[in-house]
Protein backbone atom coordinates (compact mmCIF):
# COMPACT_ATOMS: atom_id res chain seq x y z
CA UNK A 1 0.00 0.00 0.00
CA UNK A 2 1.56 3.11 -0.92
CA UNK A 3 -0.70 5.73 0.30
CA UNK A 4 0.19 7.59 3.53
CA UNK A 5 -0.86 5.33 6.49
CA UNK A 6 -0.63 5.93 10.59
CA UNK A 7 1.44 3.08 11.99
CA UNK A 8 -0.06 3.81 15.46
CA UNK A 9 -3.96 3.80 14.07
CA UNK A 10 -2.42 0.62 12.37
CA UNK A 11 -1.58 -0.94 15.63
CA UNK A 12 -4.53 0.02 17.40
CA UNK A 13 -6.40 -1.70 14.07
CA UNK A 14 -4.57 -4.59 14.63
CA UNK A 15 -4.99 -4.91 18.61
CA UNK A 16 -9.12 -4.29 17.93
CA UNK A 17 -8.78 -7.90 15.78
CA UNK A 18 -10.26 -10.71 17.78
CA UNK A 19 -10.18 -14.32 16.48
CA UNK A 20 -13.69 -15.24 16.41
CA UNK A 21 -15.10 -18.69 17.47
CA UNK A 22 -16.58 -19.88 14.39
CA UNK A 23 -19.35 -22.54 15.53
CA UNK A 24 -22.45 -20.88 16.24
CA UNK A 25 -21.82 -18.30 13.53
CA UNK A 26 -21.18 -21.26 10.53
CA UNK A 27 -24.09 -23.00 12.29
CA UNK A 28 -26.58 -20.00 11.60
CA UNK A 29 -25.00 -18.99 8.44
CA UNK A 30 -25.80 -22.46 7.11
CA UNK A 31 -29.29 -22.30 8.69
CA UNK A 32 -29.95 -19.40 6.84
CA UNK A 33 -29.08 -20.68 3.53
CA UNK A 34 -31.15 -23.70 4.39
CA UNK A 35 -33.95 -21.56 4.95
CA UNK A 36 -33.58 -19.59 2.46
CA UNK A 37 -33.17 -22.56 -0.22
CA UNK A 38 -36.47 -23.44 1.07
CA UNK A 39 -38.26 -20.37 0.65
CA UNK A 40 -36.80 -20.21 -3.03
CA UNK A 41 -38.12 -23.59 -3.70
CA UNK A 42 -41.79 -22.46 -2.24
CA UNK A 43 -41.45 -19.59 -4.40
CA UNK A 44 -40.54 -21.60 -7.51
CA UNK A 45 -43.58 -23.90 -6.78
CA UNK A 46 -45.94 -21.24 -6.44
CA UNK A 47 -45.04 -19.58 -9.76
CA UNK A 48 -45.03 -22.98 -11.71
CA UNK A 49 -48.65 -23.86 -10.22
CA UNK A 50 -49.67 -20.10 -10.75
CA UNK A 51 -48.50 -20.86 -14.73
CA UNK A 52 -49.97 -24.21 -14.54
CA UNK A 53 -53.71 -22.62 -13.35
CA UNK A 54 -53.23 -20.13 -15.79
CA UNK A 55 -52.48 -22.47 -18.46
CA UNK A 56 -55.12 -24.28 -17.86
CA UNK A 57 -57.78 -21.46 -17.66
CA UNK A 58 -56.27 -20.20 -21.19
CA UNK A 59 -55.84 -23.83 -22.73
CA UNK A 60 -59.88 -24.00 -24.25
CA UNK A 61 -59.83 -20.51 -25.41
CA UNK A 62 -56.71 -21.08 -26.97
CA UNK A 63 -57.70 -24.15 -28.69
CA UNK A 64 -60.68 -22.77 -29.98
CA UNK A 65 -58.65 -20.27 -31.43
CA UNK A 66 -56.05 -22.52 -33.27
CA UNK A 67 -58.77 -24.73 -34.17
CA UNK A 68 -60.41 -21.36 -36.15
CA UNK A 69 -56.97 -20.65 -36.94
CA UNK A 70 -56.36 -23.96 -39.32
CA UNK A 71 -60.10 -23.88 -40.50
CA UNK A 72 -59.14 -20.68 -41.92
CA UNK A 73 -55.84 -21.45 -43.25
CA UNK A 74 -56.64 -24.56 -44.37
CA UNK A 75 -58.74 -23.84 -47.26
CA UNK A 76 -55.70 -22.39 -48.73
CA UNK A 77 -53.33 -25.46 -48.79
CA UNK A 78 -55.70 -28.10 -49.25
CA UNK A 79 -52.73 -29.58 -51.74
CA UNK A 80 -50.10 -29.12 -49.25
CA UNK A 81 -52.07 -30.50 -46.45
CA UNK A 82 -51.50 -34.05 -49.00
CA UNK A 83 -47.56 -33.72 -48.96
CA UNK A 84 -47.21 -32.91 -45.50
CA UNK A 85 -49.18 -36.42 -44.61
CA UNK A 86 -46.89 -37.98 -47.27
CA UNK A 87 -43.65 -39.79 -46.06
CA UNK A 88 -41.64 -36.84 -47.84
CA UNK A 89 -43.18 -34.23 -46.36
CA UNK A 90 -43.05 -36.13 -42.89
CA UNK A 91 -39.32 -36.47 -43.66
CA UNK A 92 -38.70 -32.45 -44.62
CA UNK A 93 -41.01 -31.86 -41.06
CA UNK A 94 -38.44 -33.66 -38.85
CA UNK A 95 -35.47 -32.00 -41.10
CA UNK A 96 -37.47 -27.94 -40.14
CA UNK A 97 -38.31 -29.55 -36.59
CA UNK A 98 -34.35 -30.36 -36.10
CA UNK A 99 -32.69 -27.21 -37.38
CA UNK A 100 -34.78 -25.09 -35.16
CA UNK A 101 -34.14 -27.66 -32.19
CA UNK A 102 -30.62 -26.36 -33.12
CA UNK A 103 -31.15 -23.17 -33.33
CA UNK A 104 -33.30 -23.38 -29.91
CA UNK A 105 -29.82 -24.86 -27.92
CA UNK A 106 -27.78 -22.63 -29.88
CA UNK A 107 -29.51 -19.40 -28.71
CA UNK A 108 -29.31 -21.10 -25.08
CA UNK A 109 -25.86 -21.43 -24.41
CA UNK B 1 -27.31 -28.68 3.29
CA UNK B 2 -25.17 -32.06 2.41
CA UNK B 3 -22.48 -32.66 4.80
CA UNK B 4 -21.33 -35.83 3.46
CA UNK B 5 -17.87 -34.65 2.54
CA UNK B 6 -15.39 -34.97 5.35
CA UNK B 7 -14.69 -31.96 7.24
CA UNK B 8 -10.83 -32.70 7.49
CA UNK B 9 -10.26 -33.27 3.80
CA UNK B 10 -11.96 -29.64 3.44
CA UNK B 11 -9.73 -28.34 5.84
CA UNK B 12 -6.60 -29.32 4.55
CA UNK B 13 -7.79 -28.03 0.52
CA UNK B 14 -6.39 -24.83 -0.88
CA UNK B 15 -9.39 -21.54 -0.58
CA UNK B 16 -8.89 -22.25 -4.70
CA UNK B 17 -10.47 -25.60 -4.61
CA UNK B 18 -12.78 -25.49 -1.85
CA UNK B 19 -13.94 -22.36 -3.85
CA UNK B 20 -14.22 -24.64 -6.88
CA UNK B 21 -16.04 -26.94 -5.03
CA UNK B 22 -18.70 -24.47 -3.55
CA UNK B 23 -19.34 -23.01 -6.43
CA UNK B 24 -20.08 -26.46 -8.04
CA UNK B 25 -22.64 -26.75 -5.10
CA UNK B 26 -20.79 -28.71 -2.62
CA UNK B 27 -22.37 -27.24 0.82
CA UNK B 28 -19.63 -28.64 3.20
CA UNK B 29 -17.34 -26.46 0.94
CA UNK B 30 -19.43 -23.50 1.21
CA UNK B 31 -19.07 -24.44 4.87
CA UNK B 32 -16.14 -24.46 5.25
CA UNK B 33 -15.39 -21.32 3.66
CA UNK B 34 -17.72 -19.67 5.85
CA UNK B 35 -15.42 -21.00 8.60
CA UNK B 36 -12.40 -20.19 7.42
CA UNK B 37 -13.71 -16.44 6.43
CA UNK B 38 -16.00 -15.54 9.40
CA UNK B 39 -13.26 -14.16 11.33
CA UNK B 40 -12.10 -11.65 8.62
CA UNK B 41 -15.81 -10.50 7.70
CA UNK B 42 -17.26 -10.32 11.63
CA UNK B 43 -14.04 -8.11 12.56
CA UNK B 44 -14.82 -6.56 9.52
CA UNK B 45 -18.51 -5.74 10.21
CA UNK B 46 -17.51 -4.52 13.79
CA UNK B 47 -15.42 -2.37 13.20
CA UNK B 48 -18.31 -0.79 10.70
CA UNK B 49 -21.19 -1.42 13.27
CA UNK B 50 -20.04 -1.14 17.03
CA UNK B 51 -23.16 -3.51 17.62
CA UNK B 52 -21.84 -6.70 17.35
CA UNK B 53 -24.97 -8.33 17.33
CA UNK B 54 -25.75 -6.27 14.14
CA UNK B 55 -22.28 -6.85 12.83
CA UNK B 56 -23.18 -10.74 12.88
CA UNK B 57 -26.12 -10.39 11.22
CA UNK B 58 -24.81 -8.66 8.66
CA UNK B 59 -22.12 -10.77 8.19
CA UNK B 60 -24.21 -13.21 7.83
CA UNK B 61 -26.12 -11.65 4.88
CA UNK B 62 -22.64 -11.32 3.37
CA UNK B 63 -22.81 -15.41 3.38
CA UNK B 64 -25.81 -15.70 1.93
CA UNK B 65 -25.22 -13.08 -0.77
CA UNK B 66 -22.41 -15.17 -1.34
CA UNK B 67 -23.99 -18.60 -1.60
CA UNK B 68 -26.56 -17.34 -4.22
CA UNK B 69 -23.91 -15.77 -6.57
CA UNK B 70 -20.74 -17.36 -5.71
CA UNK B 71 -21.24 -19.18 -9.86
CA UNK B 72 -20.76 -15.92 -10.88
CA UNK B 73 -17.06 -15.71 -9.32
CA UNK B 74 -14.62 -15.98 -12.23
CA UNK B 75 -11.50 -16.72 -10.38
CA UNK B 76 -11.79 -18.82 -7.11
CA UNK B 77 -8.33 -16.87 -6.07
CA UNK B 78 -10.26 -13.93 -6.10
CA UNK B 79 -12.65 -14.89 -3.79
CA UNK B 80 -11.25 -13.41 -0.68
CA UNK B 81 -11.73 -9.87 -2.44
CA UNK B 82 -14.97 -10.12 -3.79
CA UNK B 83 -16.11 -11.62 -0.45
CA UNK B 84 -14.85 -8.38 0.92
CA UNK B 85 -16.74 -6.28 -1.67
CA UNK B 86 -19.94 -7.79 -1.09
CA UNK B 87 -19.62 -7.10 2.83
CA UNK B 88 -18.58 -3.51 2.09
CA UNK B 89 -21.88 -3.22 -0.39
CA UNK B 90 -24.13 -5.39 2.34
CA UNK B 91 -23.43 -2.56 4.98
CA UNK B 92 -23.85 0.14 2.72
CA UNK B 93 -26.94 -0.96 1.29
CA UNK B 94 -28.19 -1.52 5.28
CA UNK B 95 -26.50 2.21 5.66
CA UNK B 96 -28.62 3.72 3.15
CA UNK B 97 -31.93 1.48 3.90
CA UNK B 98 -31.11 3.39 7.69
CA UNK B 99 -30.57 6.96 6.38
CA UNK B 100 -33.67 7.95 6.66
CA UNK B 101 -33.98 6.83 10.42
CA UNK B 102 -31.01 8.52 11.16
CA UNK B 103 -30.52 12.39 10.75
CA UNK B 104 -27.17 12.37 11.09
CA UNK B 105 -26.66 10.16 7.76
CA UNK B 106 -28.03 13.43 5.86
CA UNK B 107 -25.14 15.27 6.33
CA UNK B 108 -22.40 12.51 5.42
CA UNK B 109 -21.04 13.89 1.93
CA UNK B 110 -19.55 17.00 3.24
CA UNK B 111 -16.34 17.08 4.98
CA UNK B 112 -17.06 20.26 7.17
CA UNK B 113 -20.41 18.56 7.89
CA UNK B 114 -18.18 15.59 9.02
CA UNK B 115 -16.25 17.82 10.98
CA UNK B 116 -19.19 19.49 12.25
CA UNK B 117 -20.46 15.64 13.09
CA UNK B 118 -17.86 14.52 14.89
CA UNK B 119 -17.18 17.54 16.83
CA UNK B 120 -20.26 17.25 18.79
CA UNK B 121 -18.77 14.51 20.31
CA UNK B 122 -17.22 14.73 23.63
CA UNK B 123 -15.43 11.74 25.15
CA UNK B 124 -16.35 11.73 29.70
CA UNK B 125 -14.32 10.05 32.03
CA UNK B 126 -17.52 7.54 32.15
CA UNK B 127 -17.67 6.68 28.55
CA UNK B 128 -15.77 3.94 27.81
CA UNK B 129 -14.00 5.02 24.28
CA UNK B 130 -12.36 2.42 22.28
CA UNK B 131 -11.70 2.10 18.97
CA UNK B 132 -15.14 0.78 17.99
CA UNK B 133 -16.80 3.56 19.73
CA UNK B 134 -14.11 6.60 18.04
CA UNK B 135 -15.13 5.01 14.77
CA UNK B 136 -18.83 4.94 15.37
CA UNK B 137 -18.70 9.00 16.07
CA UNK B 138 -17.50 9.05 12.19
CA UNK B 139 -19.73 9.88 9.63
CA UNK B 140 -20.49 6.62 7.58
CA UNK B 141 -18.67 7.21 4.01
CA UNK B 142 -15.69 8.21 6.66
CA UNK B 143 -15.98 5.19 8.49
CA UNK B 144 -15.57 2.94 5.81
CA UNK B 145 -13.02 4.73 3.72
CA UNK B 146 -10.72 4.61 7.53
CA UNK B 147 -11.71 1.16 8.59
CA UNK B 148 -10.98 -0.53 4.41
CA UNK B 149 -7.64 1.32 4.87
CA UNK B 150 -6.44 0.42 8.28
CA UNK B 151 -8.54 -3.05 8.95
CA UNK B 152 -8.26 -4.45 5.55
CA UNK B 153 -5.20 -2.51 4.34
CA UNK B 154 -6.46 -1.51 1.21
CA UNK B 155 -5.14 1.27 -1.29
CA UNK B 156 -7.18 4.29 -2.01
CA UNK B 157 -8.08 3.47 -5.45
CA UNK B 158 -8.61 -0.04 -4.08
CA UNK B 159 -11.40 2.00 -1.53
CA UNK B 160 -12.39 3.80 -4.16
CA UNK B 161 -13.23 1.07 -6.63
CA UNK B 162 -14.77 -0.90 -3.85
CA UNK B 163 -17.23 2.00 -2.42
CA UNK B 164 -17.83 3.87 -5.84
CA UNK B 165 -16.53 7.10 -3.84
CA UNK B 166 -14.47 9.36 -6.16
CA UNK B 167 -11.00 8.79 -5.01
CA UNK B 168 -10.33 12.26 -4.18
CA UNK B 169 -12.49 11.96 -1.74
CA UNK B 170 -11.26 8.67 -0.26
CA UNK B 171 -8.56 10.69 0.26
CA UNK B 172 -9.97 13.37 1.95
CA UNK B 173 -11.89 11.13 4.00
CA UNK B 174 -9.24 9.19 4.84
CA UNK B 175 -6.88 12.02 5.84
CA UNK B 176 -9.63 13.56 8.02
CA UNK B 177 -11.18 10.52 9.59
CA UNK B 178 -7.50 9.43 10.63
CA UNK B 179 -6.88 12.45 11.65
CA UNK B 180 -10.07 12.67 13.98
CA UNK B 181 -9.43 9.05 15.16
CA UNK B 182 -6.20 9.87 16.57
CA UNK B 183 -7.58 13.38 18.54
CA UNK B 184 -10.82 10.53 20.46
CA UNK B 185 -8.33 8.60 21.04
CA UNK B 186 -5.86 10.61 22.31
CA UNK B 187 -8.33 12.30 24.68
CA UNK B 188 -10.03 8.60 25.88
CA UNK B 189 -6.22 7.48 26.44
CA UNK B 190 -5.89 11.16 27.98
CA UNK B 191 -8.76 10.63 30.49
CA UNK B 192 -7.86 6.76 31.31
CA UNK B 193 -4.52 7.88 32.48
CA UNK B 194 -6.21 10.65 35.01
CA UNK B 195 -8.64 8.11 35.60
CA UNK B 196 -5.61 5.73 36.82
CA UNK B 197 -3.95 8.50 38.51
CA UNK B 198 -6.35 9.21 41.34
Amino acid sequence: MSDEIDPELTRLFVAADEALPPEQFVAEAVQRIRRNRRLSMVRRLCVVSAVVVAAAGVAPFVADFSVDVVRYSGGGIEGFADLLVSPIGAAASMVVGFIILRRVRATRR
Amino acid sequence: MNDARPGMMLGEATEATVVALAAAGDDAAYSELVRRRQSAIRNLMRRLCRDAALADDLAQQTFLQAWRTLRGLKSPTAFGGWLRKLAVNVWLQHERANRVEKASTQIVDTLEAAAEFTASFTPTLSEKIDLDSALATLPPNVRICVVLAYNEGMSHSEISSVTAIPLGTVKSHVTRGSARLRELLRSYQHDIGVRHVR
